[in-house]
């Protein structure tokens, strides 16, 4: 029990941060980030060791999110993002707290609700979680070679929609980078 | 590494990249201002990741043990008092506003006019007592004992809602308004609802 305590301290933040930037409302992350420890608690015996637990525990998370924007997708609660309609019951997007936000960052979070789920999932797994690219590949069942590229990709995404949105220097993030660079991802 | 390669840039902000292919790559970045100004942006994002890390609430572990049926229920979550405080004090503001409003006799008001106060006081849950009154005839108009008008026009109204009061007698309505002008007790609702209740 102790041991297990222990674990979800270990990785709580991590979890929840994924849960976050996924479903994007604070009452659902908390939830999540719950329903993913208590699958691990209930899957221990379950679980083979082939990998590591975190890595296992990872996996639980994008799966969990994953079918969670399902299910919102299936009863029509996914709407096309917009920072006005964002719920006013998450206090992290407050006007008062959000002024405290650096402005990149919360420009970031917008930014990370446009991508593909699976980029976003690559992406936080690496920033969030701290993973290696096989650890990743692993999660996500992918090579490492594949986590390298779309990792690279989804960063250029992420960059271009900061871009488009003034929060990145247009210069910095020139067509002409894209079409050079673009041609190796 | 002659040419630019943004997986490699990539790869070399998480550390990934082998040491030689890394060498090769700031070399080229020296001579190449593009992927100098990709890397600068690829290392703001991991700032901006830093940034937008945001710690769980407090109540997270314990509540997540308890859930799995290992610990102690945890303190409940502050926002969820600060609600039940909100709708308290919401309740109490109404209540209080509605006794100063009210004039000093206005428990008389909801009691349909055209019946009696000693009949007023004998309403159930059923709904008002019948009155052995045909339908359609003209209720009895309440004494005027030096009111002042306005108060005397809420009388005509009441008049006339406790004319069909009495009219209406014996169909669901009559007894749906007796419901609406004084609810019936209900049972006290379940705390914490049954799907927000923790697991065992």
């Amino acid at each position: 029990m102790d041991d297990f305590a222990e674990f979800v301290k270990q990785h709580e933040k991590a979890v929840y941060n994924i849960c976050l930037r996924s479903c994007r409302s604070a009452d659902d992350a908390f939830d999540l980030s719950q329903e993913v420890f208590i699958k691990a608690w209930r899957g221990m015996d379950s679980f083979r060791g082939d990998a590591a637990p975190s890595t296992w525990l990872y996996r639980l998370a994008v799966n969990t999110c994953a079918d969670f924007a399902r299910k919102k997708a299936r009863s029509r609660e996914v709407i096309p993002f917009n920072d006005q309609e964002i719920s006013v019951s998450d206090e992290r997007y407050e006007p008062a707290l959000v002024l405290e936000k650096k402005e990149l960052s919360l420009a970031l979070s917008l930014a990370l609700a446009e991508l593909p789920p699976e980029s976003r999932h690559i992406l936080l797994l690496r920033e969030s979680a701290g993973l290696s690219y096989r650890e990743i590949g692993e999660v996500m069942s992918l090579e490492e070679g594949t986590v390298k590229s779309r990792l690279a990709r989804a960063r250029m995404a992420l960059r271009e929609i900061l871009s488009k949105s003034g929060n990145i220097s247009p210069n910095s993030s020139s067509k002409s980078q894209e079409k050079k660079g673009g041609e190796r991802l | 590494m002659s040419s630019c390669n943004i997986e490699a840039i990539s790869a070399l902000l998480d550390g990934e990249l082998p040491e030689d292919e890394a060498a090769l790559l700031f070399a080229h970045m020296e001579e190449c201002p593009a992927c100098r100004v990709l890397y600068q942006d690829f290392t703001a994002l991991r700032d901006g990741f830093t940034e937008l890390e945001t710690q769980p609430p407090d109540t997270f572990v314990p509540g997540t043990v308890y859930r799995i049926g290992l610990g102690e229920e945890p303190p409940r979550r502050r926002r969820v008092i600060a609600s039940l405080l909100g709708v308290a004090a919401c309740l109490a503001a109404v209540f209080v506003i509605s006794q100063n409003m009210a004039p000093p006799d206005a428990i008389n008001d909801f009691a349909p006019a055209g019946v009696p106060e000693n009949e007023s006081s004998v309403l159930t849950n059923e709904g008002y007592n019948v009155i052995d009154e045909e339908p359609g005839a003209i209720p009895i108009a309440p004494q005027d004992n030096g009111k002042v008008n306005d108060t005397a026009d809420d009388r005509v109204e009441e008049d006339e809602r406790g004319f069909d009061l009495i009219g209406d007698t014996g169909n669901g309505e009559s007894q749906n308004a007796a419901e609406n002008a004084e609810p019936s007790p209900s049972p006290e609702p379940s705390y914490p609802p049954s799907g927000h209740s923790p697991a065992p």
